[in-house]
């Protein structure tokens, strides 16, 4: 045992913890930020994790659909949906309980995303036409006369405790909005390891139809992961709502690719089956940061932002590949095959 | 009989279908409208409509990449980018080669042409290598990896700026985006060149070995690369088409748009690409699907978007929600048809069991 | 009863029948084409048509992009060319794009306004806008430099890095900042960011300034969508630092209050689509050519004058712009 442990070369480490090369690659680039941008992490280090809290939320959900090999582009028109019905209700003054605006945006969420999931699972129709069309659609009713019509959620319809509710509040010195995201992250992290349903979900993503033998419900299953998916866009559409205090028809339009970009740099295979609540974080981090960084740093440019970050998350995935590969080699190697 | 049979039984056939019910409802709502003097005239006539689809067919080229892509089993969202891209290096290097000459120049402009269409393969190119060496990775991450990076190239090449070209030869391309006029009609100049390229790949896909071969990888990659097949290098090749067939749309676009350039257009065409070709009948599982079909499918959502905008006055926004209700429904419901076919054979099997069952107690 | 509720129906039909014959614009068929659905200035923008509608009869109809694309607003037009309108108005997305669709347009006699923002002049009959890009950029200036006392860092935080009428602003603030003026001596221009018309890119895009400048003083934000999601973030991270731009009064009101923002501007999107109106009728009749030197009636505006615009275009200024304080804020708030 002794022996066989002292065999396995250092970078084996690497390659089975993959979140340890994406961790040395965000530190590069705070060492690279900090030398153009003095004192930047002192400044920032809250805002990034504030402006990443929502992605954050949104990945949580996002590496569920991955897991079981779907994918979810609904996400950001779900967040705008949610967002605007319980901002609308607000304005009119149906409901006025900061509690109720979540309960009621996760709630709204996990409607369309539970009804993704029944098309997807029972319709047997690909999850990324499904999801695009709902997209579509769900978007498409916002400006609607009965929702918002041609104007948006402005922060005049909302109530100040509800504004004040993730942001003026806050707990070891972090606003609440940043604890809500650990808290949703904590519980994805230990319903997908130490529950039952959670590591079906890994089972139906490796290998669906042994996962059926084994007598487990692939199709509730898919149902739950994409329910749970359209809760956490539900969520993060209440949460954009109090983090901006404003929602309108394009509110995070597009988004969805870095959630699953944030996911992939985490080492989510999008094939499903493999991927850790660890490197998600730690993906959705460096998106936060990248977004936040590259203004600084006085290229300032959003769509240069989105080329440095086609590049990274190009190079990250290669990467991780390469990794994967060396390390197969070398197992082989071990075993004299 | 047979053939009119299975015709019958058709994913084209239920899309003629559509298209005529449509065109139904469309008539009749447009009457209702002119007779009630809701609208001042017709709107709702064939040359009318035809010579409206232009905006519809701009698209169609990219289509016919997203097709190919597709009946692989792969899917490319970046072809959009693609187009700006190579769009955006038609502008710059004509700039170069013209320099501002008030006359334009013939030859900076086959030149920049043929660059255009270069970049648009190139960056097919380099999708179709990152495909076919990871195939870990699916395709749709490698295309929204190079999406963003071509997006933000074009941003790189000319920043905001929009490049307008007002000299008569770059004016040619709005040629492009010309009416022909055949006696009452006016066709839109790209809808026989879309015809055209749509015979040629119709022919190569549905008649030639090697079109088959395309289908074959989608229905089981592994068994057709065991067959002797080069799956990748048909992937490659298939990925440097779609690429070459967005920098096509991306001329047509620039014909299109007063022949300026911009670095943030085509923003979302592989959308509409996708979601043609798959009403068309393909999808991402791969395998099946035909040139037909998505043509018919093109002018579908040309027909849906005109008369849901124009006679029931939708707004812009609300014509995207029909196009998610006849995507979702389209791939829906020939599969809910099949279950019950399927529900229906095994009922009958069991009962014929349950009778020789029966028989045999008896 | 009966009879008097009958001689009162009767009378209010005479009425109306006569109030209907005596309308200018009857018959008249306006299409309308913004750049972007879902944006509340443009629903101002509409009322504003609205409201000359029933002054003079003309029938219209409006519609923008989903995605504020020109290619978008290109369809929209096809569409509009294809059921027989008499006239567009249209605020474009992108000069130069449009150029050739509205050609066309006009090759079938139909007229061609831009309102808000410029359809190149080859292709367009008439540009109306509230007023010259100068007076529009050098008004925030002013303002931004009296709110922060004449001396200090000062950012502007734009639309689309793309968007024409903002970059011609930016550039006028920036021709007046070099001007070596004694008024703005003191005050240090750190550069543009674009927050691309989106909430949250605005609301990122100011973080990072905020960051970056840790002694900026004043933003300028001439952009409706970037104004509320700059003064958020201001108030958020809790600095003193001053905003102006062209704002809606009720994206705006809450900040006027809280002291983030002294004074902002716009123009009346209402009077845009009203004037606009009134011009469209005009030349769909043939009474106004839209020629430069030319007068026209525009109802409660009163007469404006056609002018050369920069472009060599004929253009119609309204000349007003209003100004939102914490006195006059309240009295625009259900306006616009």
């Amino acid at each position: 045992m002794q022996t066989k442990k002292e065999r396995k070369p250092i970078y084996s480490i690497l390659i089975e913890h993959r979140e340890i090369p994406l961790l040395a690659v965000l530190a590069l680039l705070l060492i690279a930020v900090s030398l153009r941008v003095p004192g930047y992490l002192g400044n920032s280090w809250l805002n990034v994790l504030k402006n990443g809290s929502i992605n954050m939320v949104l990945c949580c959900g996002m590496l569920c659909v991955l897991l079981i090999g779907s994918i979810d582009i609904s996400i950001t028109a779900i967040l705008a949906f949610a967002g605007a019905v319980a901002g609308k209700l607000m304005g009119d003054g149906a409901v006025q309980s900061t509690i109720v605006m979540f309960l009621l945006g996760i709630g709204i969420g996990a409607v369309i995303g539970a009804l993704n999931g029944v098309l997807m699972s029972y319709g047997r129709v690909i999850a990324l036409i499904v999801t695009l069309s709902t997209s579509y659609i769900v978007r498409a009713l916002i400006p609607m006369d009965w929702l918002l019509g041609m104007n948006k959620i402005n922060p005049t319809q909302l109530t100040q405790a509800f504004k004040d509710s993730l942001i003026n509040h806050s707990f070891l010195g972090l606003p609440f909005l940043v604890w809500l995201a650990v808290l949703v992250v904590v519980i994805t992290g230990v319903f997908l390891k130490y529950t039952r349903t959670g590591r079906n979900l890994y089972a139906v993503g490796s290998n669906a139809e042994a996962a059926q033998m084994r007598g487990v419900p692939i199709n509730r299953i898919r149902v739950l992961a994409h329910t749970i998916c359209g809760a956490t866009a539900g969520l993060a559409g209440i949460m954009w709502l109090a983090f901006y205090a404003a929602i309108e028809k394009g509110s995070a339009l597009g988004d969805e690719m870095f959630t699953i970009a944030a996911c992939v740099l985490g080492g989510v295979a999008v094939t499903g089956g493999y991927g850790k609540i660890s490197g998600v974080v730690i993906g959705a981090l460096m998106i936060a940061f990248i977004d936040h960084a590259i203004p600084q740093m006085g290229i300032g440019n959003s769509m240069i932002t989105e080329f440095i970050k086609g590049i990274l998350l190009l190079v990250a995935i290669l990467l991780n590949v390469i990794l994967q590969r060396v390390a197969e080699k070398q197992d082989l190697a071990r075993r004299n095959i | 009989m047979q053939k009119v049979k299975s015709f019958l039984k058709s994913w084209e056939f239920f899309l003629i279908l559509l298209l005529v019910v449509m065109c139904a409802v469309f008539k009749v709502a447009d009457s209702v409208n002119v007779a009630s003097g809701v609208s001042r005239k017709s709107v709702f006539y064939f040359a009318n409509v035809l010579r409206s689809m232009r905006p519809y067919f701009l698209y169609s080229f990219m289509t016919l990449g997203m097709m190919l892509i597709l009946a692989m089993g792969d899917i490319d969202i970046s072809v959009g980018a693609i187009g700006t891209l190579s769009v955006v290096t038609l502008g710059v290097v004509y700039n170069k080669l013209a320099g501002g000459a008030e006359e334009g120049s013939p030859m900076a402009l086959v030149a920049a042409l043929a660059v255009c269409l270069l970049v648009g393969a190139l960056c097919g190119a380099l999708n179709g290598f990152l495909v076919t060496r990871f195939k870990e990775l699916f395709p749709m991450i490698i295309t929204l990896a190079t999406q963003l990076f071509f997006r933000g190239f074009s941003y790189l090449l000319i920043g905001g700026e929009t490049l307008t070209f007002k000299d008569p030869t770059f004016k040619s391309l709005s040629n492009l985006n010309q009416l022909l006029k055949i006696g009452e009609l006016q066709i839109p100049i790209s809808i026989p060149i879309y015809l055209a390229l749509a015979v040629v790949f119709y022919i190569w896909l549905h008649q030639t070995g090697n079109g088959r071969k395309i289908f074959a990888i989608g229905t089981n990659s592994a068994a057709t690369y065991y067959s002797g097949v080069r799956v990748d290098r048909i992937k490659f090749w298939c990925f440097v088409i779609a690429g070459f067939m967005s920098a096509v749309t991306g001329i047509f676009f620039v014909g299109n748009s007063s022949s300026s350039v911009k670095a943030d257009i085509m923003d979302g065409y592989h959308m509409y690409a996708i979601a043609a070709a798959v009403l068309g009948g393909f999808s991402t599982d791969g395998g099946k699907g035909s040139v037909i079909g998505a043509t018919i499918s093109l002018v579908i959502f040309g027909v849906v978007k005109f008369g849901l905008g124009n006679i029931f006055s939708f707004p812009d926004s609300a014509v995207n929600l029909s196009v998610g209700v006849i995507l979702i429904l389209s791939v829906l419901g020939p599969n809910l048809l099949e279950d019950a076919q399927n529900r229906r054979k095994v009922r009958l099997r069991r009962a014929e069991t349950a009778k020789l069952n029966a028989a045999k107690a008896a | 009863m009966k009879k008097v509720l009958a001689l009162v129906l009767a009378l209010m039909l005479v009425l109306s029948v006569a109030a209907f014959a005596e309308k200018a614009g009857e018959g008249i068929y306006i299409g309308v084409v913004y750049k972007q659905s879902g944006n509340a200035y443009f629903q101002a923008g509409v009322t504003g048509f609205e409201k000359a509608a029933e002054e003079l009869g003309f029938e219209f109809e409006h519609d923008g992009p989903d995605d504020g694309s020109s290619d978008g607003q290109i369809r929209i037009i096809e569409g509009y060319i294809a059921k027989g309108v008499d006239v567009l108005c249209i605020s474009a997305n992108d000069p130069a794009a449009l150029v050739d669709v509205c050609n066309e347009a006009r090759e079938q006699g139909i007229k061609v306004i831009s309102w808000d923002a410029k359809v190149d002049a080859e292709g367009r009959d008439l540009d109306v806008e509230p007023a010259s890009a100068q007076v529009i950029g050098v008004t925030q200036l002013d303002s931004i430099v009296n709110s922060i006392g004449g001396e200090g860092q000062i950012a502007i935080l734009s639309a689309m890095a793309t968007a024409p009428n903002q970059n011609l602003w930016i550039s006028f603030i920036e021709e007046a900042l070099n001007s070596g003026d004694e008024k703005y001596a003191n005050i240090e221009y750190v550069g543009t960011v674009y927050g691309d018309d989106e909430y949250t890119k605005s609301f990122n895009e100011t973080q990072a300034l905020l960051d970056k400048y840790p002694d900026l003083k004043g933003i300028i934000v001439p952009t409706t969508v970037g104004g509320p999601a700059v003064c958020k973030c201001i108030q958020d991270a809790g600095r003193d630092v001053k905003v102006t731009g062209l704002t809606l009064a009720s994206d705006m009101k809450e900040f006027i209050d809280a002291g983030i923002a002294d004074e902002t501007f716009l123009w009346n999107p209402i009077e845009l689509g009203y004037a606009s109106s009134y011009a469209a009728v005009a030349m769909a009749k043939g009474e106004f050519k839209g020629e430069v030197g030319e007068k026209i009636e525009c109802g409660e505006l009163g007469e404006l004058e056609v002018t050369e615009s920069d472009d060599g275009g004929s253009i119609l200024f309204l000349n007003k712009l209003n100004s939102f304080t914490k006195d006059t804020v309240d009295a625009w708030v259900d306006i616009l």
